[in-house]
């Protein structure tokens, strides 16, 4: 008889009592190991799954402790969440191995922007710039829902290939479009857990419930400290985009055409029948938290014809 | 995202200019739904011509209005359209319920 996967074992490290407790309590309920890890002297440096990180130790640099926990684990993934990031040195964690940096501030979405650049125009691939640690030319992100919603996260990646001729405008407006309704759905319908059909609930002064409940849970912390996290991969010409959420999940509906087709006139569904049509791809993981499009990319470009 | 309106003959004209994507635009266009309707107008025609991002919010809106004329067997109509939104529309198939005004 096979014996059960060993729970994964969680190091924390750092001198915050909140990123501890937070993850202490997280761990408490996923059944996970957890461990802490205060003094920099004696990194522990046994077998963890994840580590957790605001690189805020006593007499120590910050970007050396990351090299340090970088050192001789190039598997393991490090999320680091800073005290306070700018757009510069969110860059230079993710540079020197950081797998995830959560970014607390308003500037998140330009550090996306300069994120997707970078993977762009190779420097990732050639390691000469970021991810230089990484296995692969992946960017990961996590914002809180409140820092995102209503905002519009731009997928330069999409302008940046059109600019190297990689696609044509075609292709880069479908990928825009995917993207684009990925993040609405992740956030309103995931985080937010909000109910498409609401919209058509108007009450007696013309607001409709959607929008109301909407409100009403952005200033709730259970739903707007709720995380968004989007990755960008790039290898062998394929693009790889992950939206994932932390809401409650749903059973994707089937993808024939017929259901594509007759989405237009239904209150809902019109989002994924817009992705399946946009990408090469579209899968759903962690039980409908997270959703994978795959889009290939190709130097034969086509103009004015759709790729 | 700004419109204007306008009264030609016996048909609405709604023009927009802007995003189409957000709660924002989706109520602006509401309001210049509501413009025309209430003038007892019955063909309604968008011009999405000054529109350069549309998404399943914007549609979803353009949607509500097709339902609430096609119940009092009006029409909504489209002038023809180009870009990001005639490609859009044809991902939807909404280019075959929309009939264009020449």
């Amino acid at each position: 008889m096979k014996s059960p996967e060993p729970a994964p074992h969680i190091l924390v490290v750092g001198n915050a009592p909140h990123l501890s407790q937070s993850c202490k309590e997280a761990c408490r309920e996923l059944g996970w190991k957890h461990s802490e890890q205060v003094d920099a002297s004696a990194l522990d440096a046994g077998r963890f799954d994840l580590i957790v990180t605001d690189l805020e130790l006593p007499n120590t640099d910050a970007l050396q402790l990351l090299r340090d926990l970088r050192c001789g684990r190039p598997q393991i993934p490090i999320l680091v969440v800073p005290r306070c990031a700018t757009v510069e040195r969110s860059t230079e964690l993710l540079r020197e191995g950081a797998t995830e940096v959560l970014f607390p501030s308003e500037d998140a979405i330009a550090l996306l922007e300069a994120l997707q650049r970078d993977l762009v125009h190779g420097k990732a691939v050639q390691g000469s710039g970021l991810f230089e640690h990484s296995s692969a030319s992946v960017v990961t992100l996590a914002f809180r829902t409140a820092e995102v919603v209503g905002r519009k996260i731009p997928l330069c990646l999409a302008a940046e290939l059109e600019e190297c001729g990689k696609i044509n405008k075609k292709t880069r407006h479908k990928l825009e479009l995917a993207f684009q309704e990925a993040v609405a759905n992740a956030l309103e319908h995931g985080n937010l857990e909000l109910d498409s059909r609401w919209r058509e609930l108007i009450d007696a002064a013309g607001a409709d419930k959607y929008s109301a409940v909407k409100k009403q849970r952005l200033s709730q912390a259970y739903y707007a400290d709720r995380k968004l996290v989007i990755s960008f991969e790039y290898c062998d010409d394929v693009f790889t985009i992950r939206v994932r959420d932390e809401g409650p999940g749903f059973c994707p509906p089937p993808s024939d055409l017929h259901e594509q087709k007759t989405a237009s006139l239904k209150c809902s569904g019109r989002g994924l029948a817009i992705i399946s049509r946009s990408v090469d791809e579209v899968s759903y993981v962690r039980g409908g938290r997270e959703i994978c499009m795959r889009k290939r990319v190709s130097c034969n470009v086509s103009h004015g014809r759709g790729a | 995202m700004d419109y204007q309106t306008e009264i030609v003959g016996n048909k609405g004209y709604i023009k927009i200019d802007g995003d189409l994507d957000s709660e924002q635009s989706g109520e602006a266009l509401r309001k210049a739904f509501n413009q025309v309707y209430d003038q007892g107008k019955r063909t309604i025609i968008l011009d999405l011509s000054g529109v350069q991002i549309i998404n399943s919010y914007g549609i979803g809106k353009i949607l509500m209005c097709y339902k609430r004329l096609k119940a009092d067997n009006g029409a909504l109509m489209v002038k023809p359209l180009q870009g990001f939104v005639k490609e859009t529309f044809e991902l939807l198939m909404l280019d075959k319920l929309l009939p264009q005004d020449q």
